[in-house]
């Protein structure tokens, strides 16, 4: 489903700053990526949501080669796609149910057809009686949870959220993380990036780390027993 | 009737600076091109109103001589004239008449004891030309000094300089569309700019490029429309305005203000035209510059 050969990435002429990158998401999987502040993670998920192009190697998604794909193909991958962002990136002038029925309405639904899908969406996710608060009146956890919403509201394949417990505490962190399982028994392939540790301990999925720009395959700062 | 569940105009918030001085723009390039195109139907009346109204006058005219000769020449003449075919009338100019024409050069009745030339007005039918130098050929068989003149030379001056100004004013029009497209270009580019951020996160979501760009599009199809709607009205009274004073003068070379069907068509179809452009420049620049990001 997911699938980096050999990956390096940089941003404009400056220094690479992910190197050598392999791994392989199989269809239905859980992993958390971690590591240090600065090692490469929303590089990394960047590559996966197709907001930038790898320098070097393979990225092969649903079976499509990106290095390859014209840019006419990319919003039909994209749509398979749901981001969490890190600072959620939600529209400030859009109402909380307005942003979640976004990705419905760019691919051309209509308002009856968007109305009960967004209701539950926000039902489910707790925000029911916020549905026409604007961002800006919404708490950060809040706003979180729109985020993930307009993530999801696609079904799509592939989850990624970058850094969605950041600030929250950890008990609302927990609780978020058990949402992206119940959507990854669901059948979505889920990547939640986070350099909490706590949080990592508690489940028991594969965890990608990252250390200056290239996979580990432990913990970084753990010495090799 | 239901409050639709999504209400906003779109997700990109257009209440910016970049877009409010469009309607003003798109009001004054209407205004102008549609004055240009009406100023340029108006002079194709006047000139086809100079070109019929002289085109069917010729002027004859006798050298000056006195005496029953003289009379006798002027009557051979005015018959000759009068049975051409499409010729209606040809009548002498009254003595007193020439004499009055010459009144600022020799004082009021000053000319009255000089020999004076004799003029014949021919005024011919319309739509059927009169051969200026056949009839030229058979009055000078008459009498060898006469003149004959159809008004040709300073009438084709008079058509090409109207062509020429008629010319000039369809390239102003196609300047100013040409501006307003360019215009729009620049404020499109501003707004891809402003909403920078917006249109990636479009993107990411999956947003195609003609999803994006039709927004713009959209937007810019409005604040034209604002703007071309008070242009067209304020041309339409100016000319209105011009229709009024013009028809309160009278005299031959006053030109019809009449639009005409075409004049009509057209009038309206500037606006229509330069939302279009507008609208099309917004779209073409919205789809090349995002060809640019990934
Ligand atoms: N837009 C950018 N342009 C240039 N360098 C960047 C950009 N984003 C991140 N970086 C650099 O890339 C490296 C990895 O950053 P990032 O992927 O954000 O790491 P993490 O998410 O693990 O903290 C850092 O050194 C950071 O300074
Ligand atoms: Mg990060």
């Amino acid at each position: 489903m997911v699938r980096f050969q050999s990956v390096g990435m940089r941003y404009g002429l400056g220094p690479e700053i992910l190197r050598d990158i392999s791994f392989h998401l199989p269809p239905g999987s859980f992993r958390f990526l971690s590591g240090p502040s600065g090692a490469g993670k929303s590089s990394l998920l960047r590559l996966m949501y197709l907001a930038h192009r790898p320098s070097r190697g393979l990225i092969s998604l649903f079976g499509h080669d990106i290095a390859t794909a014209k840019r006419n193909e990319l919003p039909a991958l994209r749509r398979r796609i749901g981001v969490v962002f890190q600072d959620f990136r939600l529209l400030d002038h859009l109402t909380a149910k307005e942003n979640v029925a976004l990705p419905l309405q760019i691919m051309g639904i209509g308002d009856e057809q968007l109305h009960q899908h967004v209701t539950e969406l926000l039902n489910w996710v707790g925000l029911g009686d916020r549905m026409n608060a604007k961002p800006a009146t919404l708490s950060g956890g809040e706003k979180q949870r729109v985020a993930i919403a307009r993530a999801v509201i696609t079904r799509p394949k592939l989850l990624v959220a970058d850094e969605p417990t950041g600030n929250l505490d950890f008990d609302l962190g927990l609780r978020l993380v058990q949402l992206f399982v119940e959507l990854n028994k669901l059948g979505t392939s889920v990547v939640v990036a986070t350099h909490n540790r706590r949080l990592i301990d508690r489940f028991d999925f594969p965890v990608l780390w990252l250390a200056d720009g290239e996979l580990v395959s432990q913990p970084p700062g753990t010495t090799a027993a | 009737m239901d409050v639709p569940f999504i209400q906003t105009n779109g997700p990109i918030p257009f209440r910016d600076a970049s877009g409010r001085f469009l309607p003003w723009v798109v009001a004054v390039m209407v205004y102008l091109a549609a004055l240009s195109f009406v100023g340029s139907v108006i002079l194709g009346n006047a000139v086809s109103d100079w070109q019929k109204g002289v085109r069917n006058r010729i002027t004859v005219e006798l050298p000056a001589a006195a005496g029953p000769e003289a009379d006798k020449n002027l009557e051979a003449v005015v018959q000759l004239l009068r049975a051409v075919p499409g010729v209606v009338s040809a009548d002498p100019l009254p003595r007193e008449e020439v004499v009055a024409l010459l009144a600022p050069w020799f004082g009021p009745g000053g000319a009255a004891n000089l020999p004076l030339p004799r003029i014949i007005d021919v005024l011919a039918a319309d739509g059927e030309p009169v051969d200026v130098e056949k009839l030229g050929t058979a009055v000078t068989d008459l009498v060898p000094d006469a003149r004959v003149d159809g008004h040709e030379v300073w009438l084709d001056q008079l058509v090409s300089v109207g062509r020429y100004l008629q010319l000039m004013a369809g390239v102003v029009v196609v300047i100013i569309l040409a501006a307003t497209v360019l215009l729009v270009g620049f404020a499109t580019r501003a707004g891809l700019a402003t909403h920078k951020d917006v249109i990636e996160v479009l993107h990411l979501i999956g947003a195609r490029d003609a999803y994006i760009a039709s927004q713009f599009q959209n937007h810019t199809m409005w604040l034209s429309l604002i703007g071309a709607v008070p242009g067209l009205v304020l041309a339409g009274l100016s000319w209105l305005g011009l229709y009024l004073f013009m028809s309160e003068l009278d005299g031959g070379i006053v030109p019809s203000m009449a639009l005409g069907m075409v004049g009509w068509v057209g009038l309206l179809a500037v606006p229509l035209v330069a939302v279009l452009m507008a609208t099309l420049s917004a779209r073409i620049t919205v789809m090349r510059l995002l060809r640019k990001v990934l």
